[in-house]
């Protein structure tokens, strides 16, 4: 008995088959809801570099335009330069504006990381804490990668270039922490411990 | 392989991936592919209108869309992460001759039903265990058949150096009865890869 016509036939039906089994499996694996929280937790590294390049950049207009100022805002923490240099008039105070506002963002999508973290990987979170949890998983690509993942890995996730110039080259001692250093616990930790 | 003043090309339809085009031919880049940059290194490689090729690591479908100009009919594997596999169904929306599979090419079992005997297998996978994955999709190649296969050093073990890792792949290979016709380095095209072409039984 004969399926198909031809072979022509034949490939458009099996094409038909493996392209929908292939977007089945595209559209779980987007739904599991780690998904969307490993993309914000790269939005949230992207935001933070973006506004310390552009705070970095607008203080140095800033220093041209107040020349007597260079001392002081090495004390000062960046929110709050930023902060001042709004009440600049002209393109810098706009600018600056659009800064504060971006870190505004950034603190409301850190707390949007935390809840969404909890939801998805409650038992990591509370061991960890939200950020931290969420940006280990980000950094296996999912959360049952993580899940699977030996302690050693885990331990070191984030610190691939110095693992692997470690390895390597033999010369450079072996991280002993990656992601897990943000943990307070651990970058609190007493030396030697 | 066809040649427009000593680069290589394909024929089909253009846009895939924002690639050149020479004379209405699609530039086939050894920057960005693996393949060509091996036939620029004198890999004896054809890809003729008969043939039916197994594709592992198919990724988001630029080699893929190459290989597609030139021959039959492409059995295009790929794993996981969503992102490539959305680029490699596009692809192969344009391209008829491209099943798209979304499997592991560690389990040939899983996707098997969809593959049929092929007359090449191309494998281009970052994984450690590579032989491996090759010697579990041998039984699709027919014999007399081809293997290519781009063999990335540093995902099978970093502290090695690539001629360790060839060397040790070249014996699993022959292990496998495979006869190997040409080894050769990706340089400079792409760095700590070396080719593979082998002949599966037969001459």
């Amino acid at each position: 008995m004969r399926f198909f016509g031809d072979r022509e036939e034949y490939l458009a039906k099996l094409r038909n088959v493996t392209i929908r089994d292939a977007r089945r499996k595209i559209i779980a694996a987007f739904s599991e809801g780690d998904a969307e929280l490993i993309q914000m937790v790269r939005m949230l590294d992207e935001i933070d570099e973006v506004v310390n390049l552009l705070t970095e950049k607008a203080v140095e207009w800033y220093l041209v335009r107040n020349p007597g100022f260079s001392r002081k805002y090495k004390s000062m923490s960046a929110k709050r330069m930023v902060g001042v240099m709004k009440k600049e008039r002209g393109p810098l105070g706009r600018i600056c504006a659009e800064i504060d506002a971006l870190s505004d963002q950034r603190a409301t999508l850190m707390r949007d990381v935390s809840k969404r973290t909890d939801a998805v990987m409650p038992n990591c979170s509370a061991l960890v804490g939200g950020l931290v949890a969420a940006r280990l998983m980000e950094r296996a690509g999912g959360l049952s990668v993580l899940a699977g993942l030996p302690a050693s890995t885990i331990q070191v996730l984030g610190a691939e270039g110095a693992l692997f110039s470690h390895l390597r080259a033999g010369e450079s001692a072996p991280p002993k922490h990656g992601i897990i250093f943000q943990h307070r616990r651990v970058h609190n930790a007493p030396p030697g411990m | 392989m066809k040649l427009i003043r000593g680069t290589i090309v394909s024929v089909g339809e253009g846009g895939v991936y924002g690639e050149r085009m020479l004379n209405g031919c699609r530039v086939w880049d050894p920057h960005r592919s693996k393949l060509p940059a091996a036939v620029i290194n004198g890999a004896p490689l054809d890809l003729t209108a008969d043939m039916r090729v197994l594709y592992l690591g198919a990724a988001n479908g630029t080699t893929v869309s190459h290989v597609a100009d030139y021959v039959e009919t492409v059995y295009a594997v790929e794993f996981a992460p969503p992102r490539p596999m959305q680029d490699l169904i596009e692809v192969a929306r344009r391209r008829h001759n491209i099943v798209p599979i979304m499997g592991d090419a560690n389990r040939p079992e899983v996707y098997g039903c969809f593959v049929e005997a092929v007359d090449m297998i191309y494998q281009d996978v970052a994984q450690p265990n590579q032989a491996d994955i090759l010697r579990k999709n041998l039984p699709f190649l027919k014999n007399g058949g081809i293997v290519v296969l781009m063999l990335k050093a540093r995902s099978v073990d970093v502290r090695k150096k690539s001629e360790e890792v060839a060397e040790e792949t070249r014996t699993a290979l022959q292990e496998m009865g495979l006869t190997i016709v040409w080894t050769g380095t990706l340089d400079p095209f792409h760095r700590d890869h070396t080719c593979m072409i082998c002949t599966k039984g037969g001459e």
